[in-house]
Parts: structure tokens; C-alpha cells; sequence
């Protein structure tokens, strides 16, 4: 019995932070509501809430849209177990989704099963040669993945707006800037008649426990958890940290690629320039750190975030206030989450370890040959 | 921690597990459910704060919202309620342009004795979702505001079949789904023919906004309307790829202006505020695609060619209430009263505006007729 209680007790500690998170940004959320709309902030949350889990199909949907976050949220994990910061997963997911839609249309002849394989694994690569392109840059010239990451965003940008209105825009579709639809062999279906939720869902599940495996129970896996725990102590160990942030980063990459692949083969049906106005990248941030960059942390607050997204088409479209307060929620729980010292109970305890605690966190930013 | 992770793990299988059942059958939850009874402990928190915002909120609010399960439940359209009316939008109401004359479009319908709603800002990938949500909601009319949700709306109309989909501009036609041919190259003719008579420069300027059929019409229209006017204008025609980037829309035309051109014309929604405002800072003349553009080039801005879009969805509207249908793609056009000329904003010279005049009745009874191909 006391073993369950401690366990408990370590559960409550473990969500503490990112239930406190989320119930504060709500909060001041209410008052953006109270601001710039006539909606009263319960009317829109139960407008938002009902979107998300109100019935069946709200909750399908919801699940729909958690896939490509789960995916992006692993991204920034994989990366941040080996202390990198990743910030160009929203380009890694439109990388993915490029490569997914060249070998998808491109080659329509091949039956079903290789095809979906190709495009999955395209997608993949897509995203981990675009991950990998910012880990080249810090190990062999020390730029910060910061800076690097998010200006390759950018440019994943303009590569898609430059390909659907060029070398893939489907020329017989009235000149709008997209490509040609995604053939039947390389779409993933729905998991269950009437439903939407697809197939990527097991994909998400398998992504999620490989990130499990991977990383705390394999041995190139627990070095790049020590890389980035602490690279000095990596170093002194005899482990290659250029090599563990080299395959942190691909499957980084990897990961986002394979989001933006089956987003675009399952749900989306073809690459637009307007593809990507949902920031999947960024969103799967806070996914990651509600999730506390743990496997299951993850797919819950996937979840979670995966019904904010459902659930504030619905709030816009039912009440006047506007979906934009999602994003402000969203903003909200990664500075709260980021700044977690703020709602720290203030035992004595707390305090002073909060004053011991501070040189090790600087670590990060460290150049990792000391 | 470890043992922890293991755990959480497998309570997170079931989690899945369940939710994978529910979506299957209801009634095989309930054994999974006890499978993995530490979860709702975690879960609670968050479950009962969002069980009791719900119910505070049902409890407040019996008159003030829509409430569709209360009414499905209790009294099966019992009141035989207004018909309810969905508009969704690409860009903002406040373009003073497409978006803004389909909005004018939903009030007339709200006029006729309907309940609306409205949302804008929609992209293309998220136009399915938006329709999804409106037909789930109960809405019995919908209008997709742009071509560019053709594709979603093609897709999702069929799994609506009691709902009824206008698209403007689109070349759908099914059985709960209408679409009506705005006549852009018409306004495009007329700005083009205007343009042509006020040149002094001989270069006048079209700017278009993402290059989509409408747009890509109405250049071919400005095109014929210039040459049909004056053989020796040269045409600058160009589209910035979008309809909300105001700035792309003003520099480009800032271009042209110098390559010489001394009358614009823009159709680009919400950007062909650009050019109003290229237009206005470097003297030149304007040709507005919309009413009220003058208030940003109240020097520049001759006339509105206006291609009131509100008249095409109170017909549409109209024609579902009097389940009065046509079969084919609706044009709507000059001889619609779509396409207008609207107020003169400055003064000009008076055989010019009958010359235009003359130009918008012959497009109207078909004596004009534009090439397209």
C-alpha cells in the first residue's frame, strides 16, 4: 500500500506543473474572451470543450488532429533528450510532406502496399535530411541549432510555395497553387467506416513507443540521453557526442517528416500553400513540454492539444470569440511551463535547492568538446 | 522512475485500448475501463473542471444559445425554426472587397428570415473542416465562399446529403450542390475599357491577386476591355499570389506605375487595398474593386467597378426557398446586376462616363461577349 501511495504521490508531482499550466493560460485565456468578444468565456469553453470531446465524432476528430502533433512533439523530444533545442520541426513536417507527395504522385502505377511504404519512409527521410542539416552546422561549426533551425523554417517554406506553383502544381486543376491529388495507393484510409481518424494513429502509437525504446533501453539511446544530461560527463565517458546529436537530430527530423507525410496522405489528400496554417511544428512544442518530453506525457497532451485545435473551429464558428484564442492559450502554457518556478509551492525545501539549482541548467547552451 | 514509466505506459495502453472500443461499440468500454482504474485519478482534475464548466454553463445559459441536443432531443424541430445559414470565407469581412460583398450577401439573406453564421479566415485545408462542423451543427444552407474550396466541398457534400452547398465560382454541380458563375472577366472588361479611356501615358496596370480562374478571367477581361477601347494601350498584367498580402499588392504596383502606367485596376480582395494606396501616393489613378476603397485613395480612386456578390447569394437563397433550382451553373454577371458601375468618387469627364456606359449595357445584353479561352 504505501509503494501505490508514493507512486500517487510522484503522479500528482509529475502533472502538477502542466495541469497548473494549462488551468492558469484557461484563466487568462477567460479574460481574452471577456476582452475582445460578447461571448462569456464558459459559453466559448463549452462551445470549445463540446468541439473536442462533446460526442463521438467530436472526439474522433479531436484524435484526427492530436496525430501530426504527437509526431511534431516527439520531434522536439528526441532532440531535447540530447539537449538540443529543436525548432524547425514545422519544416521538417513540410519537408516530409513534400517528399511524401512527390514519390505519392509521382509514381501512381505501384500497388497499394509498396507504395504506402515508399511514401511513409519518403516522408521520413525528407524530414530527417532536414533535420539533419542543423546538426551538420553545430557539430562542425558550433552555429546554434536556435537560430538555424528556425531560418530553416523559412526556407521550408518558400521550397513549398516554389514547388506547388511550379515543378508539382497540378496544371489541371484551375491554376490554384497545389498539387495533384494524392492516388488511392498511397493514401492512408480511415481505421473505421463513418470515422476519420486513420491509420496514422497506429503509426503515432509505434513512433511513441520506438521513442520509448529507443531512448531507455537501447545503448546508443541512454548516450544520448547523457549527451544531453550532461555532455561534459558524455565526453569523460568515452561516448562521441557529435554522433549521439547527429542521430538525435535525424531521428528528430525523422519523426516530423513522418507527420507531415501521413498529414498530407491521410488527411489532407494533397500539398497546398495552404497546407501548413495550422503550426504544427510549434504547437508540438507545447505538446512536448505539457508532455514533459515523456512518451505517454506526450500522447496525452496530444490529446489535449489535439481538442484545443478541434474544439476552436467550432468555439469560433458557434460564438463570436475568435480561434485565435487557442493560439493564446497555447502561447500561455509554454511560458508557464517554461517558467515553471513561478508556481513552485515555496516550502523551505523549494527554496533551497531553487538556489543550488542554478549552474547546472546553463549547460545547454555549453559548446560540448569541454 | 523507471518502474514508474512502465507502468504509465501500460496504463496508457489501455488508455488507447479504450478509446479504440468506444469508437467500435459502446457497451465493451466499461470492462476495459476497470482495467486501468489509476488513470482517473489523474484524469479527474482535468474531467470534473470541464464536467462543471459544462454544466454551470447549461444551467446559465437556457435561452441565449443554439443548444442543438435540447432541441433535437425534446422537440424534433418543433418550432420549425428559421432555416439556418452558413457562410464560410478565405479571407476577412473587412476586405471591402470579395469577402465583403459576400458578408453584405448573408445579411440580405438574415433579411429574408434566416439565421446566420459566418466565419472567415478559412484557408483551403481547413475548408473541410469548417464545412464539416456547419453541416454537424445543423445547418441547412451552406455557401462556400471561394474556388478554392471546390475540392473540399465536392468531397464533403456528398456525406450531407440534407444540406444544401452553394460555391461561388466553382464548376460543381450535384444534387445538394449549386454553384453560381461570378462574371469576373465583366468587371475585369469594364475596369479595363475604363482604364483605357483615362489614360494619358498609354500603359495602364491590372493586379491580380492569387491565380486562380476568377482572377486569371478578370485579367482577360481588363485585357479585351483596354483593346476593345484604345488598340495602342500596352497592358501590365500581374499577379502577386496571394489575396492578403497588401504590401506584395502595393510594391507591384508601385512597379508598374514605373514602367509608366497611370491607371491600376486591382481584383485581389483584401490586397487591392495596395493599390489603391500605390496609387494614391504617387498621383496616379485608381480603378476600385470594391465600394469604399476611395476612403484610402480618396485622390486616386475614379470609380468602383463593384462585383456585388451579395445580389448572387440573395438569388441563390431565394431560389432554395422557393425550391426553384437551375440545373446548370448560375452566371451572374452585368445582366444580374452583379457587375456595376458604381458612384464616381472624382470628377471625369462626362462623355467617358457615357462611353462607359454604352460599354456595361452592350456587355448586359450579351452584345459583348468575352473570350476566354
Amino acid at each position: 500500500m504505501e509503494k501505490i501511495r508514493v507512486k500517487a504521490i510522484n503522479g500528482v508531482k509529475t502533472v502538477y506543473f502542466p495541469v497548473v499550466a494549462i488551468l492558469v493560460s484557461l484563466l487568462i485565456g477567460s479574460v481574452v474572451i471577456l476582452a475582445t468578444s460578447q461571448t462569456s468565456p464558459l459559453v466559448a469553453y463549452e462551445s470549445l470543450f463540446k468541439g473536442a470531446f462533446g460526442n463521438l465524432r467530436a472526439f474522433d476528430d479531436t484524435l484526427l488532429k492530436a496525430i501530426p502533433f504527437i509526431f511534431t512533439a516527439l520531434s522536439f523530444a528526441m532532440a531535447k533528450r540530447c539537449g538540443i533545442i529543436n525548432l524547425g520541426a514545422e519544416g521538417q513536417f513540410a519537408i516530409g510532406a513534400l517528399m511524401a507527395t512527390i514519390v505519392g504522385v509521382g509514381m501512381p502505377d505501384l500497388p497499394l502496399v509498396p507504395h504506402l511504404l515508399l511514401t511513409l519512409v519518403a516522408g521520413f527521410i525528407g524530414g530527417a535530411i532536414y533535420g539533419l542539416i542543423p546538426a551538420l552546422l553545430k557539430v562542425q561549426f558550433g552555429a546554434s541549432e536556435l537560430i538555424t533551425t528556425i531560418m530553416l523554417n523559412y526556407i521550408a517554406k518558400e521550397i513549398i510555395s516554389f514547388m506547388v506553383n511550379g515543378p508539382i502544381m497540378d496544371s489541371a486543376s484551375s491554376l490554384y497553387p497545389q498539387s495533384a491529388p494524392i492516388p488511392g495507393s498511397a493514401r492512408l484510409p480511415a481505421m473505421f467506416a463513418g470515422m476519420r481518424v486513420h491509420w496514422g494513429a497506429i503509426v503515432a502509437l509505434l513512433a511513441v513507443v520506438f521513442y520509448y525504446v529507443y531512448l531507455w533501453k537501447t545503448k546508443s539511446g541512454y548516450e544520448l540521453r547523457v549527451v544531453g544530461l550532461n555532455p561534459n560527463a558524455g565526453h569523460y565517458a568515452g561516448m562521441n557526442i557529435k554522433r549521439s546529436i547527429i542521430r538525435s537530430m535525424l531521428l528528430a527530423g525523422g519523426f516530423a517528416g513522418l507527420g507531415g507525410c501521413i498529414e498530407i496522405i491521410a488527411v489532407q489528400g494533397r500539398l497546398m500553400m495552404t497546407s501548413f496554417t495550422v503550426t504544427y511544428g510549434f504547437t508540438g512544442i507545447a505538446v512536448a513540454l505539457v508532455g514533459g518530453n515523456n512518451p505517454i506525457g506526450i500522447l496525452i497532451s496530444g490529446v489535449l492539444f489535439g481538442g484545443l485545435q478541434a474544439g476552436a473551429l467550432r468555439m469560433q464558428m458557434m460564438t463570436d470569440a475568435s480561434s485565435s484564442v487557442v493560439q493564446v492559450i497555447q502561447a500561455l502554457v509554454i511560458l508557464f511551463i517554461a517558467g515553471r518556478l513561478m508556481f513552485r509551492l515555496r516550502t523551505g525545501r523549494h527554496l533551497r535547492q531553487r538556489t543550488l539549482a542554478v549552474p547546472p541548467v546553463a549547460m545547454d547552451e555549453r559548446g560540448e568538446k569541454r | 522512475m523507471k518502474k514508474m514509466r512502465t507502468m504509465g505506459l501500460l496504463l496508457l495502453a489501455a488508455i488507447m485500448m479504450m478509446t479504440l472500443i468506444a469508437g467500435c461499440s459502446g457497451e465493451t468500454a466499461t470492462t476495459t475501463a476497470e482495467a486501468a482504474p489509476a488513470t482517473e485519478a489523474q484524469e479527474t482534475e482535468a474531467a470534473t473542471e470541464a464536467a462543471t464548466e459544462a454544466e454551470v454553463t447549461e444551467a446559465e445559459e437556457t435561452e441565449a444559445d443554439v443548444t442543438e441536443e435540447a432541441t433535437e432531443a425534446e422537440e424534433p424541430e418543433a418550432e420549425d425554426a428559421k432555416p439556418k445559414v452558413a457562410l464560410i470565407l478565405e479571407g476577412a469581412v473587412s476586405d471591402m472587397s470579395w469577402n465583403a460583398t459576400a458578408y453584405a450577401g448573408l445579411e440580405k439573406i438574415e433579411a429574408l428570415g434566416a439565421e446566420t453564421k459566418y466565419v472567415e479566415n478559412i484557408p483551403a485545408s481547413a475548408g473541410a473542416d469548417a464545412i464539416r462542423t456547419f453541416a454537424d451543427e445543423g445547418f441547412d444552407v451552406i455557401f462556400m465562399s471561394s474556388n478554392s474550396y471546390q475540392d473540399a466541398g465536392k468531397e464533403v457534400a456528398a456525406e450531407y446529403p440534407d444540406v444544401q452547398f452553394f460555391m461561388i465560382n466553382s464548376t460543381v454541380t450535384e444534387d445538394n450542390v449549386r454553384s453560381f458563375a461570378i462574371q469576373d472577366a465583366e468587371q475585369g472588361f469594364l475596369m479595363g475599357a475604363l482604364a483605357a479611356l483615362l489614360t494619358e501615358s498609354g500603359t495602364v496596370g491590372f493586379i491580380g491577386g492569387l491565380p486562380i480562374n476568377p482572377i486569371i478571367n478578370g485579367g482577360k477581361g481588363f485585357e479585351q476591355g483596354v483593346k476593345y477601347v484604345n488598340e495602342e494601350v500596352e497592358v501590365l498584367s500581374e499577379n502577386t499570389g496571394n489575396f492578403d498580402d497588401v504590401n506584395a499588392a502595393k510594391e507591384l504596383a508601385k512597379a508598374m506605375i514605373g514602367q509608366g502606367a497611370d491607371v491600376l485596376s486591382p481584383m485581389a480582395n483584401q490586397a487591392s487595398l495596395g493599390v489603391m494606396e500605390a496609387a494614391e501616393e504617387e498621383g496616379k489613378k485608381g480603378i476600385g474593386s470594391g465600394l469604399n476603397q476611395e476612403t484610402l485613395a480618396p485622390n486616386a480612386a475614379v470609380v468602383a467597378i463593384v462585383k456585388d456578390t451579395s445580389i448572387a447569394y440573395e438569388a441563390a437563397y431565394q431560389a432554395y426557398l422557393d425550391q426553384d433550382m437551375p440545373e446548370t451553373i448560375l452566371p451572374m454577371g452585368a445582366a444580374q446586376g452583379v457587375v456595376y458601375i458604381g458612384d464616381y468618387y472624382i470628377d471625369v469627364d462626362d462623355e467617358i462616363k457615357a462611353q462607359l456606359e454604352e460599354i456595361y449595357e452592350k456587355l448586359a445584353s450579351g452584345e459583348i461577349t468575352i473570350d476566354l479561352d
